[in-house]
């Protein structure tokens, strides 16, 4: 995937492309409501994108660890609440909590670099292999190899073609 | 821009004493030239003329996904109309600069003829589709077997695109196409793209056979062309033109036959296909694995100016949106590379 645009970016190049180019061209007072209902839900989701599985992954454990320990207070509780709460806090301790997750910025930031490094090197490995090396052409199928994976992942989790073709070729 | 263009065309056309255009509009879609249909009709001592019109015009420069010159395309639609029997439009006039319409543009005859290709590839239409693709083989052979010095004397498609090519032979053709694809990587990629560097830098280990240079038609392609009852009835979309190696073109069929289902190649059943009844009415020989190389190249030399386009729309330098939206065919475009290239299938496990 492009670590330049992050989803974020296209997210705000699309906002900036309603505001210039089409709610100059709307017709009624309804339409124009909406598309700046859409432009604050795009917002939204930028903000969101670049935090939500940190967020998730961290509050994830801050949750188990509160209703844990909500479940130890009332283990000398008697009634069904209190059995409640502790069936409660053993299901929340039941999963170990997940590690914690980079910072989006530093995980985009290592993703590009290494793109980059890997790009660098088949222009080295191109270069032995004109001039004979063996071992070039086994190294060159290995990155190929991992960069399939790559196209295979965005053709099948990111790609949109499917829903309407290339748009507005003539 | 109606009145502009009667204005211009009378300028034109001195010997017009009224000029009116009717049915104006703009085509939707395309994405290099702002494209318009109109009808134009002349007044003169003469009686009256119909002309029907395609108006293409630059879009303004930072939104301009494949710059190319209105000039350069104008005169090599004039000179193929000329010297060869390939049908194009007649090229009727052109506004260089952009000083009466705005920006470059240039005035060509609208053509009969479709360019939806879906009847033609229907079950039951067999006939009809052997024999355009038959045509479109034919006519891209006699393109190519057109001495050079007919269709480029001044050497204005040599280098058409200004980017340092070296056209004084084939393997300087070849060194300076591929030193100018990874240059502009360096400038172009907005992010690191492994696959399209791949391509560009396997390219030297994988030079073919040298044939002379030729002028290739630079987008051969299923999009590009009009029929009619069994012929091509037009061959459209010059702006690409350049002096290189006749078998880009071929390359570049194949690929877009491959991408867009539309299999034009291998509709051709003459002398065993397409690569021979190419050969046999051109006398260039090109065989399978050239084609495979040549799509690899064209697909790299197509490929520099869309990457820009993004690039630029990213660092603001344009605000139209297609320049963001050209993410789409870029990542649509990797898998046929990776396939091309040969990569080995990928192991999510490994």
């Amino acid at each position: 995937m492009f670590a330049n645009p992050t989803s974020a970016r296209v997210l705000e190049l699309i906002r900036e492309t309603l505001e210039r180019d089409v709610l100059p061209d709307l017709g009624t007072d309804a339409a124009r409501v909406t598309v700046r209902q859409i432009q604050q839900m795009l917002l939204s989701v930028e903000r969101r994108l670049p935090v939500e599985q940190q967020w998730m992954a961290d509050e994830c454990g801050r949750m188990a660890r509160v209703l844990r320990e909500t479940g130890e207070a009332a283990a000398g509780g008697k009634g069904e609440d209190a059995a409640a709460l502790r069936a409660i806090g053993e299901r929340a301790a039941r999963d170990p909590d997940f590690p914690a997750l980079p910072a989006f910025a530093e995980i985009n930031e290592r993703y590009r670099e290494l793109s980059a490094a890997l790009t660098e090197a088949l222009g080295h490995l191109h270069a032995l292999d004109g001039e004979g090396w063996e071992a070039a052409p086994e190294r060159i199928r290995a990155l190929r190899a991992y960069l399939q994976l790559r196209i295979d992942r965005d053709m099948r989790g990111i790609f949109a073609m499917d829903a309407g073709g290339l748009v507005g070729r003539g | 821009m109606e009145s502009q263009l009667e204005q211009f065309i009378r300028q034109e056309r001195p010997d017009a004493s009224a000029v009116r255009i009717e049915e104006f509009r703009r085509l939707a879609g395309g994405y290099s030239q702002e494209t318009y249909r109109c009808d134009c009709v002349i007044e003169s001592d003469a009686g009256t003329e119909r002309l029907p019109l395609i108006v293409r015009r630059d879009p303004p420069p930072e939104g301009d996904i494949l710059p190319t010159s209105r000039r350069l395309e104008f005169r090599i639609l004039r000179r193929v109309g000329e010297r060869t029997s390939i049908p194009v439009p007649a090229a009727h006039f052109l506004d260089e600069t952009g000083e009466a319409l705005e920006r470059p543009t240039m005035l060509i005859e609208r053509l009969a003829g479709s360019a939806d290709l879906t009847p033609l590839f229907a079950p039951g239409n067999e006939d009809e589709a052997v024999a355009v693709a038959t045509d479109f083989c034919e006519r891209l052979a006699e393109l190519h077997a057109t001495p050079l010095d007919a269709l480029d004397p001044d050497g204005e498609l040599r280098d058409a695109r200004g980017a340092g090519i070296d056209c004084s032979g084939w393997d300087a053709y070849m060194a300076s196409s591929i030193e100018f694809f990874l240059s502009s990587y360096g400038k172009i990629a907005f992010d690191p793209l492994p696959v399209f560097y791949d391509m560009y830098a396997s390219l030297p280990n994988r030079l073919p056979r040298p044939v002379p240079l030729a002028v290739c038609h630079g987008d051969y392609q299923p999009s590009n062309f009009l029929y009619e009852r069994g012929r091509m009835t037009g061959v459209i979309d010059w702006e690409n033109a350049h002096v290189g190696d006749p078998r880009e073109d071929i390359g570049w069929v194949r690929q877009l036959s491959a991408i867009t289902g539309f299999d034009l190649f291998g509709a051709v059943k003459a002398d065993g296909g397409f690569l021979g009844h190419y050969t046999k009415v051109s006398g260039i020989p090109v065989t399978e694995e050239d084609v495979g190389f040549f799509q690899v190249f064209s697909s790299a030399s197509l490929a520099a100016p869309i990457l820009d386009a993004v690039r630029r729309g990213l660092a603001g330098e344009s605000n139209n949106f297609l320049n963001t939206y050209m993410l789409q065919p870029l990542v649509a475009a990797q898998p046929g590379y990776t396939a091309i290239l040969g990569y080995p299938a990928a192991q999510e496990d490994a």
